[in-house]
């Protein structure tokens, strides 16, 4: 095979996987148990979750350890306006998760990025996510600590017919279809000018600051943005699990999308995806060893992160330059 | 008009005799298939310790019925996932019970993810009959009719655990509760605090004073702040709700204080011997809540072959009542089974309702209206000792269930 060839695969690769996960997550209820098409169904959510946080983590390099107050606040307040007024239609509902989350966003990201950065900006981004967590576990119209159990999947009406989302797999497609326009837009704004301007203010903010950015202020888009997404994700999951709990707002579910952006790679866009599903693969294939997963996954969970510093795209990547251009990387014969 | 041939007939037919002779050996597999049950209680976790004896339990049952060639010649097969005592966990180590083909459910340790697990229940179609999982709300507000639950509940063991206090200790008018914050904690005090307020007044004469609950986190490993509460508080008896590793960290962190000599008597709600094995000597003494204790049933065949298989197979003399409960979660499927031979939801439903089936601590019934078990209540008083276990039980009490269940008001709070 002549290198042509090889370039032309390797280029080719990605798209190729790209598109075997649309095909495998379009198809799951054809050809897995419920069970697993439920798993999906969150897979998906965590994964728009995940590309979202990394719109903060990876492009703009601020690390937020308060992420998940904005998943929580999307979950809990469609849901609340879904058993409030449960004849609104679904679209609102949704929205008004994405709005609350975006609010909350705008908020946390006014006090937290006020000077804050660094280890500062984290520790303030725990504290207040923490302050959600608390503050939904103490609030009784949000269930206490038992949450909110029960929630109803939703009919979306179009005049002429409706759907009943509680039947069959119709509310998983409806995840993959909302997954799938919130991973474009992230894609978008990833790969757009505001994408290059936060990867630069990441790079050299002080240079950045000096051609006349307002560094700040780009950095609050890139919270806010990340933050609605996130609490729309939220909110398409309280539907779909039909119960939230304030564990969602937890740190340690803050703490997930981190991981996921190490284990798959965070300065690529696809990185946090190929960490959740890695993640989600390793999760249910020892959820029966019992007292042992936890420890199981850790492990594995560590050997990427030390191994791989790049995470598993990062490692792919510097694979295919050894292979790509064998030369590069050794030490010269000169 | 539509014309049939002859020939269209005949192909007709022959696809027919092909597809019954095709489906037969399907409908004969169907007819032997095992019974497919499945397990979903916390198997690690802070609530592991109630959980792991509710699956011993389960799995034996399961094991004594297939020995003895099953059930309308079926055998059963147990299916176990850990729902970590998490709601969200529980709900899809459910959904993928089911997905597997295991439309009865059965375990729980906890009420929120019986909750949880209760709503999705009827749109999967699967039933779920809880080991313990107390809430009032199950049988009650959120009644549903694929939900069943073969223990007593908080009304019941709450209240006969009050009643207790009210003969023994007439002259403890005040008293307070440790609970954890969530359903389960609530139920327990409201029903306590219920049973404080009917039997002093009847059996003591005295109205007592019961002080607000000090609620504790679920799964937290500092309880200082909240024993210093309690120990501000002006009550003198003390009863706790909180159950497993949680209950150790707060009877440990509490004992430095002098907390159970300052607050006596302590009503633990069902902790069994959990907290006594992990403490041994330093138990304090308390009254402990529990689903069975085998030396009250002496001679119930069920009873006695649990204790001897248990301390065989553990080395443990002294099992936990979830051992029974999950054992009889299957008795009540096997029940219904023998009753409803093809074992689809609906007819295990109609079947589990108002069955009478037998237990470790005897007969049950599945009241039909609520599908609440009318069974005793088991209390004891335990303290650390200097023997092989470490404690001793110094008196138990059997209080019949029917003198303590209350009113069946399904898709209705409980009529206090």
């Amino acid at each position: 095979m002549d290198n042509n060839t090889t370039s032309f695969g390797f280029k080719a690769t990605p798209l190729i996987a790209l598109a075997l996960c649309f095909a495998a997550f379009a198809t799951v209820p054809f050809w897995a148990e419920k069970g697993l098409v439920f798993l999906a169904g969150i897979l998906m959510l965590q994964i728009v979750f995940a590309l979202s946080f990394n719109l903060i983590f990876g492009l703009t390099g601020l690390v937020s350890f308060g992420q998940a107050a904005f998943f929580a606040a999307g979950a809990y307040a469609s849901a609340w306006l879904s058993s409030y007024a449960p004849d609104l239609p679904f679209v609102l509902t949704l929205a008004f998760g994405g709005l609350v989350g975006a609010l909350l966003s705008v908020l946390i990201g006014m006090v937290a990025l006020h000077r804050a950065s660094g280890i500062y900006f984290a520790i303030l981004t725990l504290a207040l996510g923490q302050l959600i967590y608390t503050l939904i576990g103490k609030s009784t119209a949000l269930g206490r600590e038992d949450g909110l159990i029960g929630i109803t999947r939703p009919n979306l009406n179009f005049g002429l017919f409706e759907i009943d989302l509680s039947r069959g797999d119709d509310y998983y497609y409806l995840i993959f279809v909302a997954s799938a326009g919130m991973i474009v837009s992230l894609w978008w704004v990833w790969h757009g000018t505001l994408g290059r301007t936060l990867s630069a203010i990441r790079q050299e903010p002080e240079r950045i600051r000096f051609l006349g950015v307002n560094v700040r202020r780009y950095r609050e888009y890139a919270f806010v943005i990340s933050g609605t997404v996130t609490a729309l994700a939220g909110a398409l999951l309280a539907p779909w699990s039909q119960i939230i709990t304030p564990m969602i707002a937890h740190w340690s579910y803050s703490a997930l999308p981190i991981l996921f952006c190490l284990l798959g790679g965070s300065t690529r866009f696809w990185g946090p995806a190929v960490g959740a599903i890695v993640f989600a693969g390793l999760e249910h294939s020892t959820r029966n060893m019992f007292g042992m997963a936890e420890l199981i996954v850790g492990g594995a969970l560590l050997f990427v992160v030390l191994a791989m510093p790049g995470g598993i795209l990062g490692t792919i990547a510097l694979l295919r330059q050894k292979i790509l251009s064998p030369a590069e990387g050794r030490p010269s014969d000169e | 008009m539509v014309q049939i041939s002859r020939r269209k007939v005949l192909h007709l037919m022959g696809a027919g005799v092909a597809t019954s002779a095709l489906s037969a050996p399907m409908y004969a597999r169907a007819q032997s298939a095992p019974y497919k049950m499945g397990f979903v209680s916390a198997l690690s976790g802070p609530a592991e310790a109630l959980g792991r004896p509710m699956l011993f339990g389960a799995q034996l049952a399961v094991d004594e019925i297939n020995a003895a060639g099953g059930i309308n010649g079926r055998s059963i097969e147990l299916h176990v996932r850990d729902t970590k005592a998490k709601p969200d966990t529980g709900t899809v180590a459910a959904r993928e019970l089911i997905g597997e083909g295991c439309n009865m459910l059965l375990g729980c340790v906890s009420s929120s993810v019986a909750l949880a697990i209760n709503g999705i229940l009827k749109q999967e179609n699967a039933t779920l009959i809880t080991a313990a999982a107390h809430s009032l709300r199950l049988t009650h507000e959120d009644f549903n009719r694929h939900y069943f639950r073969v223990t007593d509940n908080p009304y019941m063991r709450q209240r006969a655990q009050a009643k207790l206090m009210a003969e023994l200790y007439p002259d403890v008018t005040s008293w307070g509760g440790l609970i954890p914050d969530h359903e389960y904690g609530r139920s327990t005090w409201e029903a306590y605090r219920h049973g404080l307020n009917t039997f002093y007044p009847e059996l003591a004469g005295v109205q007592p004073t019961i002080s607000d609950p000090i609620l504790t986190q679920y799964g937290g490993s500092d309880y200082r702040n909240y024993i210093a509460s309690a120990l501000r508080d002006p009550a003198v008896g003390f009863f706790s709700s909180l159950y497993g590793g949680d209950a150790i960290s707060l009877f440990q962190q509490a004992k430095p204080y002098g907390f159970f000599q300052k607050k006596a008597p302590f009503m633990d709600s069902a902790n069994e011997f959990i907290a006594a094995r992990a403490m041994k000597q330093e138990l304090p003494e308390m009254w402990v809540g529990s689903h069975w204790y085998f030396g009250a049933f002496k001679g119930n065949e069920i009873s006695d072959r649990l204790y001897n298989k248990y301390q065989e197979e553990t080395g443990n003399k002294h099992p936990d009542g979830f051992v029974s409960e999950g054992h009889a979660t299957v008795m009540a499927y096997a029940g219904a089974l023998a009753k409803a031979p093809e074992g689809s939801t609906e007819e295990v439903i109609s079947a589990l309702e108002g069955l009478t089936f037998e237990t470790a601590t005897g007969s049950r019934t599945l009241r039909a209206e609520d599908h609440q078990a009318i069974k005793p209540v088991i209390i004891y008083r335990l303290r650390g000792a200097d023997n092989d276990a470490g404690f001793e039980i110094m008196e138990y009490r059997v209080i019949d269930g029917a003198e303590t269940i209350e009113d069946a008001t399904p898709g209705q709070p409980v009529n206090w």
